[in-house]
């Protein structure tokens, strides 16, 4: 009789006991780089044209605080020790990404939360964070800096291990930013297509950038299956679990049509229609901002689920 | 009666900068009586379903010509080794005879050694809530005598020592045999050195018929 070799697969919600890492850190890398992604666009949408698109800036610096936030509240609860996480402030590590991470999380959330403030209180919501206003661009060009190092960092995070996990090569950095630029940007279409007051022409203009970040993506996903295949048979056995094993359905299904082809259809119906009519509807860049987020999250969790399936030794 | 008093005494005493400690697994003389892992449970009080020390094992042909190859796993006690690289509160660290420790009181469970280690030797100590995994008994070998694996395996199977001093049983043994560590492809310099792991890894490959043992976790459903 011919064995099966059978893998460790996790599944969602047994997820929790057979791998070091559970959902909660897909979560929050999800979480993290839609962060970073929304602060970004806020901040380079001042740097084009700080009149025209002044509702990406104030949307995307309101989004970008609490999804860091909550994805740092995730890490803090997924640790076993949860009360010694501040002991990562002064027990420095440099070799260790997280040691680093940490810090640079600390910061962003820090900076994006004075960002948000320095908004509300131009819209004259918050008296006391008036002192910040003239400090803008200072915080902005910080927190831009930071939110570069917190969307690379999610992907650095786990492919500094690559040379165990076959699956995460160096190519998940780029992944990951790329993903995370295109999510931010998504949530502030979400945002701003649900508000009552539309700025028809922002949005568009984020469906283009939205757009070419997706295609980007789908280049890079094809860059990595082929690098995959052309790799070690480690990495070839690792890639075989997610385009065709374990998360394959996942993978096609959730990441590639409902997370990129779908949405870029959707942008492409949506950018026709905004053409020479500034008054058309938002209805699909609504639905594929919608899927850019789910695909985002489904991303994520098949990368750091099928990098964790153990060969055997 | 000389070699059994080295055997048992782990070559050198203490630790200095100049001791490497290693450990040789002859596959040849193992019969997977998993003695190591019950001397480990008992030397360390390893709670259920966790094994400092374990054995891997794998069924190949049908009856009657069945083959059953043992792998006694541990940590390796890497040179280069990926947990101590990306532990983010120095929590994990490296004593100068090259062992890998871990400090319970500076572990935060974040679980990056457990992601990074290509052996699967760690796993969170339930009763701590700190990662845990085998320290090649320094306890013991401090105290001049070796790991409690080394002592109580019946066939003589693992040899305990000081790999940086030619003299020592360990050395003369890695002279005498060919080794062959897990997973030398990932660049961490493992530390423990297996004789006959040709065979094992060569089971691995197609009819196998089952494979069992413990990983880092068990669960009992």
């Amino acid at each position: 009789m011919e064995g099966v070799v059978t893998y460790n697969v996790p599944h969602f919600f047994s997820g929790f006991h057979t791998v070091p890492w559970p959902v909660l850190i897909a979560i929050y890398l999800f979480l993290g780089g839609l962060s970073a992604g929304a602060f970004i666009a806020s901040v380079i949408a001042g740097y084009i044209d700080r009149e025209k698109y002044k509702n990406i800036s104030r949307v995307g610096a309101y989004v970008a605080p609490l999804p860091v936030i909550i994805g740092t509240g995730l890490l803090i609860l997924d640790l076993d020790r949860p009360f010694r996480a501040f002991s990562l402030f002064w027990n420095i590590h440099i070799t260790s990404v997280m040691s680093i991470g940490a810090w640079l999380l600390l910061i962003f959330s820090i900076l994006s939360v004075l960002y948000a403030m320095i908004f509300m209180a131009e819209g004259g919501k918050i008296r006391a964070a008036q002192p910040l206003v003239p400090y803008k661009n200072l915080i902005g060009l910080l927190g831009l800096i930071g939110a570069f190092g917190t969307a690379i960092y999610t992907g650095v995070l786990i492919s500094a291990v690559s040379s165990i996990r076959e699956l995460w090569s160096q190519t998940i950095p780029v992944l990951f930013t790329v993903s995370a630029l295109s999510t931010g940007i998504a949530a502030v279409i979400l945002f701003m297509s649900l508000s009552p007051k539309k700025d028809r022409h922002a949005i568009t203009r984020l469906g283009w950038a939205d757009s070419i970040l997706i295609a980007i993506e789908l280049g890079v996903i094809l860059v990595w299956i082929i690098g995959m295949y052309n790799g070690t048979a480690g990495n070839k056995e690792a890639i075989r679990q997610i385009v065709n094993g374990a998360f394959g359905g996942m993978f096609w299904v959730g990441v590639v049509l409902i997370g990129l082809l779908i949405p870029l259809i959707m942008e492409y119906k949506h950018l026709k229609n905004a053409q020479g009519h500034p008054e058309a509807g938002v209805g699909a860049a609504l639905i594929a901002a919608l899927l850019v987020l789910v695909g985002g999250m489904i991303l994520r969790y098949v990368v750091l689920m099928g990098g964790q399936i153990l060969p055997l030794t | 009666m000389k070699r059994d008093e080295e055997h048992y005494t782990g070559g050198k005493k203490g630790a200095g900068s100049n001791v490497r400690y290693g450990m040789v697994i002859d596959l040849r003389r193992c019969i997977g009586c998993h003695s190591c892992s019950v001397a480990c449970k008992t030397e360390f009080e390893v709670p259920v379903c966790r094994y400092r020390s374990w054995v891997k094992y794998v069924d190949k042909g049908e009856y009657p010509n069945v083959v059953r190859h043992f792998l006694p796993r541990l940590c390796n006690h890497c040179k280069n080794a990926s947990c101590e690289r990306v532990c983010p509160t120095s929590a994990t660290y490296k004593r100068e005879d090259g062992t890998v420790q871990i400090d319970n009181s500076k572990c935060i469970g974040c679980k990056y050694c457990m992601i990074a280690c290509p052996y699967e030797a760690r796993f969170i100590n339930p009763v701590t809530s700190t990662a845990d995994k085998c320290s090649f008994c320094v306890h013991r070998v401090d105290k001049g005598m070796v790991p409690s694996c080394v002592q109580t395996c019946i066939g003589r199977a693992r040899i305990f020592g000081d790999i940086n001093d030619p003299n020592s049983e360990i050395s003369k043994y890695i002279a005498k045999n060919p080794v062959k560590v897990l997973k030398p492809a990932t660049g961490n310099n493992p530390h423990v050195f297996y004789i006959g792991l040709e065979e094992y890894v060569e089971s691995l490959k197609g009819g196998v018929t089952s494979i069992a043992g413990v990983d880092r976790e068990t669960h009992v459903e």
